[in-house]
């Protein structure tokens, strides 16, 4: 293999890593307050889609159809926080749980149902299939956005994290959610904060997401959900930071095991068990080993 | 809580209402009013049943759903007409929901009820369908599946009446090499017999024309993200003449517009999974897709004057050309009943094996009694312009073997 084939790949795994980094650390912000996953969280990425999809066919422009939907997606996470979570507040884990998983039976069913089945198309603007390129390397500009949205994403949410209350308040619950409600964190509004951020970087991804399949499937938010579980586990329950890391080690794991033919077939179960593998090392995750060496 | 028991009650109100209605309805007709004689006249020939235990609300709804409409469309027609050998048909659809038990329940249930015949699901579900419905000896078909070794699997009752893998495979094929295509690259996922066992029959059939495979690669369904296998194939020297991959839609417009936005202009081949409208909203990246299906309007053919039937009976296209497979499918069943002169399922599983040239909407069908699978013409389609346009149909000169 060529080094330019090598570094195309790397930049292919960069651009995946992107997506993979802030759907996880949606996944995780809510994770983090409650210690529970929430699994209804692919549909957050599915109801963004369908409303740019209703609303394009609407005859609204295609930025304000993806605006929309990122505000969609962000109401959502917090209907889910209402309807499937806050009634269930102490009842056990399992049962929250099966509650998200219902939520998202739900909303998947009330798609095919309601618009349809089949796979509907959304169309992109053609500008965002293009290449720029860059001596003997070719970057599709469509992963230059996503890598600039999700460097500019994780400004703001660290900013967001470490300038305002809320979002001393919500690392403070992260690390421990106990200590942080004695310290006077207000629980309720916490999670609802989590669940908010947690439907914005869903919105966003879920764009980035949209635009690269330029379909919308009722079932469609399921891979996202599945990555984005594997790269918290991956970085560490948590721990924001480890949800960042997992999602780009995932992505180039994911790219690294398919350059070697004979292994093509096996990429997704080879991915989990070096998944598996890092985790029998590291158990408590990537974060806590990467800060810990920081330390 | 009081809200709570409001609404109970309002549902019980609501149910008993229901109930209500029904009964005189019932009532009216198994009324004693009418003299005996009158109703020994009138008395309706017994419906003959045709289950179709589907998958109407999950994944595999976007093919189960065509197929039953287009059953419907048929059952009605048959019945206006006088129904079959004097009975009229009965068409009863269940939701499986792509669930295991509850498929299997349904299936026992239509069973149960003396269906005749059964079409099968397209879901998961469908060989312990089939184990069913060939412990009781009833004919069932594969539905839109169109794996050839499903029937194999399923046992002596299943049968295929439609275009199977293998066939569209060597179309694609013979295409190919009738474009002077000389080398291929595959792209499979090997996840489902579909994806997996579809480039195979195509390297099989290229292969025996004189093409050559020159490489392969695979795909993850619904991954949403294909750059790697974009950059592989940049990177391939020489260039092959053709990609064969038989991804279907969402995957297939995805691959497509990072293929072409990566400056790679060769020519793609798919199959009949890719071939929905839906696929058009890409743009430019799609157009010169050829692909394989079951069949497409075209000047005066028979799905074009199916499309406008179904049009005029129900104010809606149809939504795919799956909705003519369900159609044919029924006429089959209403051809066997016929040739078997009962509805006896073991005279109709003759019938069935026996079956040739039946003129369907999507074309010739007769069925390979061995394989118990029909052999079909099957069609092109070729995106220009930005539409999806008939491009050819042909049976192959050759059909790959099935694994």
């Amino acid at each position: 293999m060529s080094l330019e084939v090598l570094v195309q790949q790397l930049l292919n795994a960069l651009s995946l890593g992107s997506i993979y980094a802030l759907l996880a650390l949606g996944l995780a912000v809510v994770y983090s307050v409650l210690g529970l996953l929430n699994f209804a969280y692919g549909e957050l990425i599915t109801i963004n889609g369908y409303i740019m999809f209703v609303l394009i066919g609407a005859g609204v422009g295609f930025w304000v159809a993806a605006l929309v939907g990122i505000v969609a997606a962000v109401a959502a996470s917090l209907l889910i926080e209402r309807t499937a979570f806050r009634p269930l507040r102490g009842a056990s884990a399992t049962t929250v749980i099966f509650s998200s998983f219902a939520v998202s039976v739900i909303i998947q069913n009330l798609i095919r149902n309601l618009v349809s089945p089949r796979p509907k198309g959304i169309a992109i603007p053609s500008w965002m299939d293009g290449v720029v390129a860059v001596g003997p390397f070719r970057l599709p500009v469509l992963s230059l956005i996503t890598v600039a949205v999700a460097l500019v994403g994780g400004v703001i949410l660290t900013t967001l994290l470490t300038r305002s209350r809320h979002g001393l308040a919500m690392r403070a619950a992260a690390e421990d959610f106990t200590t942080a409600r004695l310290m006077g964190v207000r629980a309720g509004r916490m999670i609802i904060f989590a669940f908010g951020v947690s439907g914005l970087l869903a919105g966003i991804a879920g764009f980035l997401w949209v635009a690269r399949r330029g379909a919308v499937t009722p079932t469609m938010g399921f891979t996202p959900l599945l990555e984005a579980f594997i790269a918290v586990v991956l970085g560490g329950f948590g721990k924001l930071s480890g949800a960042v890391y997992g999602g780009f080690l995932l992505a180039f794991i994911e790219v690294a095991l398919h350059l070697p033919a004979p292994l093509r077939p096996f990429t997704s179960a080879l991915t989990l068990v070096v998944v598996v593998v890092i985790l029998f090392v590291r158990p408590q995750g990537l974060a806590k080993a990467v800060e810990g060496r920081v330390a | 809580m009081k809200k709570l028991y409001a609404l109970i009650t309002a549902v019980a109100l609501t149910l008993t209402a229901c109930g209500a209605g029904a009964t005189p309805t019932t009532t009216t007709t198994e009324g004693p009013s009418v003299t005996t004689t009158t109703a020994a006249q009138a008395a309706p020939a017994e419906p003959i049943l045709i289950g179709f235990a589907g998958d109407f609300s999950d994944i595999y709804s976007f093919y189960d759903t065509p197929v039953r409409e287009g059953a419907e469309l048929a059952v009605a027609e048959i019945n206006a007409a006088g129904g079959v050998l004097g009975r009229p048909l009965e068409f009863v659809a269940r939701d499986g929901r792509n669930n295991q038990d509850e498929t299997m329940r349904a299936t026992q249930e239509l069973i149960d009820q003396g269906a005749a015949y059964l079409v099968g699901s397209t879901g998961d579900p469908y060989l312990a369908q089939a184990s069913l419905a060939c412990e009781a000896g009833i004919p069932i078909s594969t539905g839109d599946g169109t794996a050839p070794t499903l029937v194999g699997d399923a046992g002596p009752c299943a049968f295929q009446l439609i275009m199977s893998d293998n066939l569209q495979a060597a179309v694609d094929a013979e295409y190919a090499w009738s474009q002077g295509y000389k080398t291929a690259y595959l792209l499979r996922s090997t996840e489902i017999p579909y994806t997996n066992d579809l480039p195979t029959y195509f390297a099989a059939a290229f292969e025996h024309a004189g093409g050559k495979v020159i490489g392969e690669d695979v795909y993850r369904i619904d991954a949403g993200d294909y750059n790697v296998q974009v950059t592989a194939i940049a990177a391939l020297d020489p260039a092959p003449d053709v990609i064969f991959t038989p991804m279907f839609i969402p995957d297939t417009p995805v691959f497509l517009r990072q293929l072409r936005a990566a400056g790679i202009e060769i020519p793609v081949l798919s199959t009949d999974g890719a071939v929905d409208a839906s696929i058009l909203e890409a743009g430019d990246a799609v157009e010169g897709l050829v692909a394989t299906t079951h069949a497409w309007p075209a000047d005066d053919n028979s799905m074009a004057k199916f499309d406008a039937k179904y049009k005029e009976a129900t104010g809606a296209e149809p939504e795919s050309p799956v909705v003519a497979i369900g159609y044919d499918e029924i006429y089959i069943v209403k051809q066997i009943i016929e040739d078997a002169g009962s509805t006896d399922p073991e005279a109709m599983i003759t019938a069935l094996l026996n079956l040739k040239n039946f003129h369907g909407v999507t074309g010739t069908l007769s069925m390979d009694p061995t394989t118990r699978r029909v052999d079909k013409e099957v069609t092109l389609v070729k995106i220009s312009g930005g539409e999806i346009r008939f491009l050819d149909q042909f049976m192959p000169t050759f059909i790959p073997k099935v694994g």
